[in-house]
């Protein structure tokens, strides 16, 4: 007895589709691309803080997926493949773009680490004026600092564990609670 | 609510009547601290309301970001560019054209050929003295003069990589549909009179790069067509 294939609640064969992407099919990859732009989107918006950046970012995880689906095996359903994917890739990027920022430490940079550029403040304040409970959150998040906001993303957001956010982000477990904790903290004095 | 009290405090749990560091009550809305831990933390807080405030936001919070949309509609357009790139010549693994995909290219290429040439003819002044559109004239070279030299060499390799899968779509003919073969003749009428178009206007005025760049892009549609016109044989 097999078990059944894996379906989106719309009923779509996503396996299916993912194994004609596999062959080379763009409208199979299209299709996926519809099913999942959105969470890979909101992934990288959360991490990347900037829409133009979340842009670029999500753009490269789909062509890097479609260069890597002649490696997709079907272990996995290929929304938590595509996931994991867009994780790794969007840190290998933060990490890319930190070796190149350490080369440029200078007061502007080390503001937008602590996230206390003035005018950026003023702009979430409106946010949180204007808009509702939500939102509030998600002005609150892009706030935090880079490390701060990856861990707390990937561990509050999208449910990862210390351990495997450690793996990803090559730092210690401890390093990962503390990274948490002190975002916590932020978010909660921006929020109060 | 201030987080700030909990920096200035004892470090560890310490005596029930002394505030447990911020790490601790973290660990404690994480389900992470052990028995001892864990009943010293709860006995303080079974007596100070200011913790319990800090617990039930640090709770509060979490569930918050549990609650987010897990989806955020994509900027318009973005599909058109990922499309775009993995279909790119440089794309580490090419896409696999259909018909349909032809069919669209191939309209693509006859509107942009025709109308690329068309927009720098009415702007040089229509110097051939012919405007084509859609391949239905074809311009007649009304001009002889000399290639720059710089592109002389390019030309040379296009042309001879055109050849190359001319010579391999010749062999495939007979094995694509008519539909398809007439798609495919058709955008390469069309790109073939832009190609003269542009080579007839280059060779009137050598020195505009821009006409060189627009006869290099014509060359690469033709490579391009042939190239896929060949794999779509190949994934059939």
């Amino acid at each position: 007895m097999t078990s059944p294939r894996p379906t989106t609640p719309d009923g779509v064969d996503e396996s299916a589709l993912a194994q004609r992407a596999r062959d080379g099919d763009v409208q199979a990859f299209e299709a996926l691309y519809r099913l999942t732009a959105g969470r890979v989107f909101a992934l990288c918006l959360r991490m990347a803080r900037d829409r133009e950046r979340a842009r670029e970012l999500a753009h490269d995880v789909f062509v890097r997926a479609w260069e890597k689906l002649p490696t997709f095996r079907g272990e996995a359903a290929f929304s938590t493949w595509l996931h994991r994917l867009t994780v790794n890739l969007v840190l290998e990027r933060q990490r890319s773009e930190r070796r190149r920022a350490a080369h440029e430490v200078s007061n502007t940079d080390r503001d937008a680490e602590l996230g206390t550029r003035p005018e950026e403040g003023a702009m979430l304040h409106l946010v949180r004026h204007d808009e509702g409970e939500r939102l509030d959150l998600e002005a609150a998040i892009r706030t935090l600092p880079p490390n701060a906001r990856t861990v707390f993303v990937l561990h509050e957001v999208e449910g990862f564990r210390h351990e495997e956010i450690a793996e990803s982000m090559g730092i210690a477990q401890g390093t990962v609670r503390a990274h948490l904790h002190r975002a916590r903290r932020l978010l909660m004095e921006y929020l109060t | 609510m201030s987080t700030t009290g909990h920096d200035t405090r004892a470090k560890g749990a310490g005596p029930p009547d002394r505030h447990p560091e911020w790490e601790r009550l973290n660990d404690l809305a994480d389900g992470r601290l052990s028995g001892h831990d864990a009943r010293e933390v709860g006995l303080h807080l079974s007596s100070c309301s200011e913790c319990r405030v800090q617990l039930d936001a640090l709770r509060s919070l979490a569930e918050g970001a549990a609650m987010l949309p897990r989806a955020i509609d994509p900027p318009d357009g973005l599909w058109d560019e990922i499309s775009a790139s993995i279909a790119a010549p440089h794309s580490r693994r090419r896409s696999r054209p259909t018909a349909l995909w032809l069919a669209a290219a191939a309209l693509a290429l006859m509107v942009l050929s025709s109308g690329l040439t068309a927009l720098y003819m009415q702007r040089a002044g229509n110097p051939a003295g012919t405007l084509a559109t859609g391949g239905a004239r074809v311009p007649q070279p009304a001009v002889v003069g000399i290639l720059p030299a710089s592109f002389i060499e390019t030309e040379r390799t296009y042309l001879t990589s055109v050849a190359e899968v001319e010579m391999i779509f010749a062999a495939q003919r007979a094995a694509l549909t008519p539909e398809t073969v007439a798609i495919v003749d058709r955008a390469l009428g069309a790109i073939d009179t832009a190609i003269l178009e542009a080579r007839t206007a280059l060779l009137a005025d050598p020195a505009n790069r821009a006409l060189a760049d627009l006869l290099e892009t014509s060359y690469r549609q033709k490579l391009d067509l042939l190239r896929r016109t060949a794999a779509l044989h190949q994934s059939s």
